[in-house]
C-alpha cells in the first residue's frame, strides 16, 4: 500500500515538473519577448533591460531555466504586466472561487451519472431504457461546454429569470464570505452546467462496467443466494466503480477544460477565466501561473482518485 | 459469460481452437472488409444511421459552402435604406438574420461548416497516423520502447487539455494551422494507448506466433496480421478525433483565440458573446450552437454504436 | 468494515431443514441466436429423492450445466425454458420472483466452480457468506458471522480467514469457502456444478471427499454436474449421462458404470481413469457434438458411434428400461454385451465410424 502511494506521489511530482518545463519552453517560443509591447508604449531601453532581468529573460537558456526553477521553488511566480502585482497575489484568492464550482459540480455529476449508469446498465439489453439512456448520454456528451452554458444561461437566467448568470454576487465579510444568498444564487447555474457537462461520461463508463459485470460468475452466485435483485445490482455497481475511477483520469483533464469555459460564460472570477483574460492581455506571468495552478489541481485530483481506487479495490495493496 | 450457453464446440479429438485460429489467421480478406462489415452493422442501428446521415449532410454543405452562401460572410451589409443591417431578425433577405456587425448569419454558418471539417479531418488524419505508429511500436516491440512511450502518455494524460491549448495557441499565434497542431499534440496520447492494447492482444494470438515461428519477418507479421486488426480501431479513434478537433477549435475560438481569417462556429459565438447579444439575438446564437451540437453528437453516437458492436464484452449474442 | 465477531455473540445454530426432492420433467431450453434456434436442452427428465445424490455427466457443451442453471432459474433472460422443475412438488419455473428468492439457498444451494471470479472480488469472504444468511433469516450481522465461523470450521479453514478477500485464498480454499457458503442455510438440495474442475488432482480428491462426507452427514439431496465420470463413480448413487441436450442413459451408478448399455457411456468410461484398480486404457471418442441449431434426425450420437446403423440415423431411440431403474436410449440393448467388449479396444474408436 505504501509503495503504491509513494509511486503515485512520484508520478505526480514528475507531472508537475514536466508541466513547469513545458511552460518554460513554450514561453521561450514566443516570436518576440514580452517587453516589445511595452516598448511600443514608450519604455526607455534601460528600463526594458531591468525588466528583462527581473523576469529572468537574460543570460543563456540554461541560466534562465535554472533561475526560473529557483524562483518557482521560492514561490516567486513573477509579476503581472497588467496588474503590476505578483502573479501569486492576483491568483491566490481565485483558487477558492474555482473550487467552489469544480468540487460540487464534479461531485454532483459523478453521483448522478454513476447512479443513472447503473440503471441503464441493469436495464434489459436492447430495451427502451438502455437505448434511450445511451443515446441521450452520448448526445449530451457532444454538447460543447460553452453551448451548454449559453443554453442554461438563456433558459434559467434570461427566459425564466430564476437565477443570476453573471459574476459571483455580493460576498460577505470574514467568516460569512461565502455564505450569502447572493453568492449561492450565483453559484447555482455554473455548478449545474459543470454537473451536466461531467455527467454523461460517468454514466457511460458506469453503464459499460455494469454490463460487463453482468456476465461475471460471481453475480450468478449472488443471485443464487436469493438476495433481492437490487442487492445483486449493487454488487455489479460496486465492481464497476473500479474501472470508472481509472478511466476518469483522462476525463479529469478534459473536465478542467469545461471549468475554464464555464467560468468565462458565467463571468465567474476563477483561475480559468483569469487565464483567458491574461492570454488576451498578453499578461504571461498570470497565464503561466494560472496554467500551473490548473495543472496542479488535476494532479491532486488524480492522486485522490488513485487513493480512492486503492481503498475500493482490495487487490491493489498486493500489486 | 462463456459458461452461460454451451455452444456446440469442438470436442475431444476434433480440431482444436488453436487450429481454427490458425485457419482464421490465414484466411485472405480484402483490406476493406472490416469497414464494409462495420458499415453494415451501423446501418442496422437507427440512431447510428441518423448520425451518419447528419454527418453526410454537414459534409455536403461544407463542400458546397462557397457556392451556397448568399453573401460574403465578412461583408458589412446595408439595409435597403442604406444603413448598416445591424442585428436584423430573420427575414426573406437574411434567412437567419444579421449580426451586430451587419454580417449575414447564414453565410457565416455555411463557411463555418467548412472550417469545422478542415480542422476536424486534417487533425484526425495526423492523430491517426501518429497514434497508430506509436501504438504499433509500443505494443509490438514492448520492453523499453513500450515503457518510454507509455510513461510519456501517462504524463501527457495528466496535463489539462484546454489550458495548454490556450497558452500554446496564444504564444504560437492564432491560426488554423496552429490550432490543428495543438489538437494533434493533445490527442495522440489516448489513441496510442488504444492501438497498443489491440496490438498486445493480436500479438498473443496463435496464428501470429505460428507465423513468427515459421520465420516470418516483423514487417510481414505487422502488415498481414496486426495492421488489419488495428486499422478499424485506429479508424474509430480518428473518427472521434474529428469531433475532438472540432470541439477544441470551437472552444479556442469561443475564448477569442480563433483564426481571424476563418469564420468558425465558435468564433460566431465569441462575437455574439463579447457583443453582449447572447441574451437577445437568438438567431445569431442558436444556429452555430445547434450545428456544433448536432455535428459533434452525431460523431459520438456513430462512434458509440461502433464500439458497442465491436467490443466483445458488450456484445449480446 | 465488518463487525469483529466476538465470543459473546450468541451462536446461531445451523437451521434444521429436511432434504428436498426434485423432479425434472420434459425440460427444454432454447436460445434464439442469429443463425436460428439453438436447442441447448431438448427434453430432459431427472429425479432426485430426498437424501439421494445424482451425477449429471457429459462432455462440455452437452447441456448439463444449462440443466443445472435452469433448475435454479439462473439462465439469461433470453433463454426459453419449458417443462417442469418440481422442488418438493412446487414448480420452480412458475414461481414469482418473491417465491423464487425464498427457495433459493434455503431449499436449493449452488456450489460453483471456484475459478477466480466465482466470488465477488471486492467483498470479504465472511461478508459474502453472511449476506446469504441475513437475506433469509432474522439474524444480525454479528450472528451471521458467528455462523460463518462454524461453517469455516466445518470445511476446515481457520476462522480468522473469513476476513480475507477471495484473491488471498488458494484455489482449494476458495472451493471450500464456496462449499461453506452453500451450507450456510443447510439447503435441502445442493447443486454442485463442476466443483473440482479448477483444482489439481490432489485437491480434487480432498474436496470431493469433503462434499461427499458433508452430503451424507447432513443428509442433503445433491446433483453433481461434471464432465468426469470417475468423479460420479466415487460420489453419487445415481447417474444420468447427457449427450447433445438429451439424457442417453441413466440409473444406479454401479449398474450404469459396470454394465453400460449406451455406446456413449462406454466411450466416456474409456476416457477417464477409474480409481478402483480397474485400470483401462484411456481412449477418447473422436468427432464433435452435432450442431444443436439443426440437430440430425435419428440418434444424436450416431455420427460418432462405432456401432451405428442406417436405422440409428433415421429413427430417434427412446429411453427404454434395461434393468431395475436403468434406462438407455439405444436401439440395440440386446447387443450391449458385445458392444462393451468391442468398446474396450482402441481400434474400435479409431476407425471411421459407420461409414459416414
Amino acid at each position: 500500500m505504501r509503495a503504491y502511494i509513494v509511486r503515485r506521489l512520484m508520478q505526480a511530482v514528475l507531472v508537475v515538473f514536466v508541466v513547469i518545463t513545458l511552460m518554460f519552453f513554450l514561453f521561450r517560443l514566443m516570436p518576440a519577448d514580452p517587453t516589445t509591447m511595452l516598448v511600443e508604449s514608450g519604455l526607455p531601453e534601460q528600463a526594458r533591460q531591468d525588466l528583462l532581468e527581473r523576469w529572468g529573460l537574460t543570460g543563456s537558456l540554461a541560466d534562465q531555466y535554472w533561475s526560473y526553477l529557483t524562483n518557482l521553488a521560492t514561490g516567486d511566480f513573477g509579476t503581472s504586466f497588467f496588474y503590476q502585482e505578483p502573479a501569486w497575489n492576483v491568483l491566490a484568492p481565485l483558487i477558492l472561487n474555482t473550487l467552489w464550482i469544480a468540487v460540487p459540480g464534479m461531485l454532483l455529476g459523478a453521483l448522478i451519472g454513476c447512479g443513472l449508469g447503473v440503471v441503464v446498465g441493469w436495464a434489459r439489453r436492447g430495451g427502451p431504457v438502455e437505448r434511450a439512456g445511451i443515446f441521450l448520454a452520448t448526445f449530451v456528451r457532444g454538447v460543447p461546454s460553452f453551448v451548454l452554458g449559453i443554453f442554461i444561461l438563456m433558459v434559467f437566467s434570461t427566459w425564466l429569470g430564476w437565477f443570476p448568470g453573471f459574476g459571483i454576487g455580493e460576498l460577505g465579510d470574514g467568516f460569512t464570505r461565502y455564505f450569502t444568498w447572493s453568492f449561492l444564487a450565483h453559484l447555482i447555474l455554473p455548478v449545474m452546467t459543470l454537473a451536466i457537462f461531467f455527467l454523461p461520461e460517468n454514466l457511460l463508463l458506469m453503464r459499460t462496467g455494469v454490463v460487463e459485470n453482468r456476465g461475471e460468475d460471481y453475480l450468478e452466485l449472488v443471485r443464487a443466494k436469493g438476495v433481492k435483485e437490487s442487492r445483486v445490482a449493487w454488487h455489479a455497481a460496486r465492481n464497476s466503480l473500479l474501472p470508472v475511477i481509472t478511466w476518469l483520469f483522462p476525463a479529469l483533464a478534459e473536465t478542467v477544460a469545461g471549468i475554464v469555459i464555464i467560468e468565462v460564460v458565467f463571468s465567474w472570477p476563477g483561475i480559468g477565466r483569469e487565464l483567458v483574460l491574461a492570454v488576451n492581455r498578453q499578461d504571461y506571468p498570470i497565464a503561466q501561473t494560472a496554467f500551473f495552478l490548473l495543472a496542479v489541481m488535476i494532479v491532486l485530483a488524480n492522486l485522490a482518485a488513485d487513493l480512492v481506487y486503492a481503498k475500493l479495490d482490495p487487490r491493489v495493496s498486493y500489486e | 459469460m462463456a459458461e452461460m450457453v454451451e455452444f456446440p464446440g469442438p470436442g475431444r479429438g476434433g480440431p482444436t481452437r488453436d487450429v481454427l485460429e490458425v485457419w482464421a489467421g490465414t484466411r485472405r480478406r480484402s483490406g476493406l472488409a472490416p469497414f464494409v462489415d462495420g458499415l453494415r452493422l451501423l446501418v442496422r442501428d437507427p440512431f447510428a444511421l441518423v448520425g451518419l446521415v447528419i454527418i453526410a449532410v454537414f459534409f455536403l454543405v461544407a463542400a458546397l459552402s462557397g457556392f451556397l452562401a448568399p453573401y460574403d460572410p465578412y461583408e458589412a451589409l446595408p439595409t435597403p435604406e442604406g444603413e448598416l443591417a445591424r442585428l436584423e431578425t430573420p427575414s426573406g433577405d437574411h434567412w437567419l438574420g444579421t449580426t451586430a456587425f451587419g454580417n449575414d448569419v447564414l453565410s457565416q454558418l455555411l463557411v463555418g461548416t467548412r472550417v469545422a471539417f478542415i480542422v476536424g479531418i486534417s487533425a484526425a488524419i495526423v492523430v491517426g497516423i501518429i497514434s497508430t505508429l506509436l501504438g504499433l511500436l509500443s505494443g509490438y516491440y514492448g520492453r523499453y520502447v513500450d515503457d518510454v512511450i507509455m510513461r510519456a502518455t501517462d504524463v501527457a494524460l495528466s496535463i489539462p487539455t484546454l489550458p495548454i491549448a490556450i497558452v500554446a495557441v496564444a504564444i504560437l499565434g492564432a491560426s488554423l494551422r496552429n490550432i490543428i497542431l495543438v489538437v494533434v499534440l493533445l490527442f495522440w496520447r489516448n489513441g496510442a494507448r488504444i492501438v497498443r492494447s489491440v496490438v498486445l492482444t493480436e500479438k498473443e494470438k496463435v496464428y501470429v506466433q505460428a507465423a513468427r515461428a515459421a520465420g516470418a519477418s516483423h514487417l510481414y507479421i505487422m502488415r498481414v496480421h496486426i495492421l488489419p486488426n488495428v486499422i478499424p480501431v485506429a479508424f474509430l479513434w480518428m473518427t472521434m478525433s474529428v469531433a475532438f478537433a472540432i470541439l477544441a477549435e470551437a472552444s479556442l475560438s469561443f475564448i477569442g483565440l480563433g483564426d481571424p481569417n476563418a469564420m468558425s462556429w465558435g468564433q460566431m459565438l465569441n462575437l455574439a458573446f463579447t457583443e453582449g447579444s447572447i441574451r437577445t439575438a437568438w438567431w445569431w446564437v442558436l444556429p452555430p450552437s445547434l450545428c456544433l451540437v448536432f455535428l459533434i453528437s452525431s460523431i459520438y453516437v456513430v462512434g458509440r454504436a461502433w464500439e458497442e458492436k465491436t467490443n466483445p464484452r458488450l456484445r449480446r449474442r | 468494515m465488518p463487525a469483529q465477531p466476538t465470543a459473546t455473540a450468541s451462536a446461531a445454530p445451523i437451521s434444521d431443514r429436511p432434504p428436498v426432492s426434485l423432479r425434472v420433467s420434459g425440460l427444454r431450453v432454447g436460445y434464439r441466436v442469429e443463425q436460428g434456434h439453438l436447442r441447448a436442452v431438448d427434453g430432459v427428465d431427472l429425479e432426485v429423492n430426498p437424501g439421494e445424490s445424482l451425477g449429471l455427466v457429459g462432455e462440455s457443451g452437452c447441456g448439463k450445466s444449462t440443466v443445472g442453471k435452469a433448475i435454479l432459474r439462473l439462465l439469461p433472460e433470453d433463454a426459453r425454458v419449458e417443462g417442469r422443475v418440481l422442488l418438493d412438488g412446487d414448480d420452480v419455473l412458475r414461481m414469482s420472483a418473491r417465491q423464487l428468492r425464498q427457495i433459493r439457498w434455503t431449499k436449493l444451494a449452488l456450489v460453483t466452480q471456484s475459478a477466480m471470479n466465482a466470488l465477488d472480488p471486492v467483498y470479504r469472504i465472511g461478508d459474502q457468506i453472511a449476506e446469504s444468511i441475513v437475506a433469509h433469516e432474522d439474524l444480525d450481522r454479528r450472528q451471521a458471522w458467528r455462523r460463518a465461523e462454524e461453517l469455516f470450521t466445518l470445511v476446515g479453514i481457520p476462522q480468522e480467514r473469513l476476513r480475507d478477500y477471495p484473491h488471498q485464498f488458494s484455489g482449494g480454499m476458495r472451493q471450500r469457502a464456496v462449499i461453506a457458503m452453500a451450507l450456510s442455510l443447510n439447503a435441502g438440495l445442493l447443486l454442485a456444478d463442476e466443483p473440482t474442475t479448477a483444482l489439481d488432482s490432489i485437491m480434487q480428491d480432498q474436496v470431493l471427499a469433503q462434499i461427499q462426507r458433508l452430503q451424507r452427514e447432513l443428509s442433503r439431496s445433491m446433483i453433481l454436474v461434471t464432465h468426469d465420470i470417475a468423479v460420479v463413480a466415487e460420489t453419487c448413487e445415481k447417474v444420468a449421462v447427457m449427450y447433445a441436450g438429451r439424457i442417453t442413459e441413466s440409473g444406479p451408478t454401479a449398474a450404469v458404470l459396470a454394465t453400460p448399455y449406451h455406446p456413449y457411456t462406454m466411450g466416456l468410461r474409456n476416457a477417464f481413469p477409474t480409481i478402483d484398480g480397474d485400470r483401462r486404457e484411456l481412449i477418447s471418442i473422436p468427432g464433435n457434438l452435432p450442431n444443436l441449431l439443426d440437430p440430425p434426425t435419428g440418434c444424436r450420437f450416431a455420427s460418432r458411434c462405432p456401432f451405428s446403423t442406417d436405422h440409428c440415423r433415421e429413427v430417434d431411440p427412446p429411453l427404454i428400461e434395461v434393468g431395475p431403474g436403468h434406462l438407455s436410449a439405444c436401439h440395440y440393448p440386446d447387443q450391449a454385451a458385445a458392444f462393451r467388449d468391442r468398446a474396450a479396444q482402441r481400434s474400435t474408436w479409431t476407425t471411421d465410424p459407420g461409414g459416414g
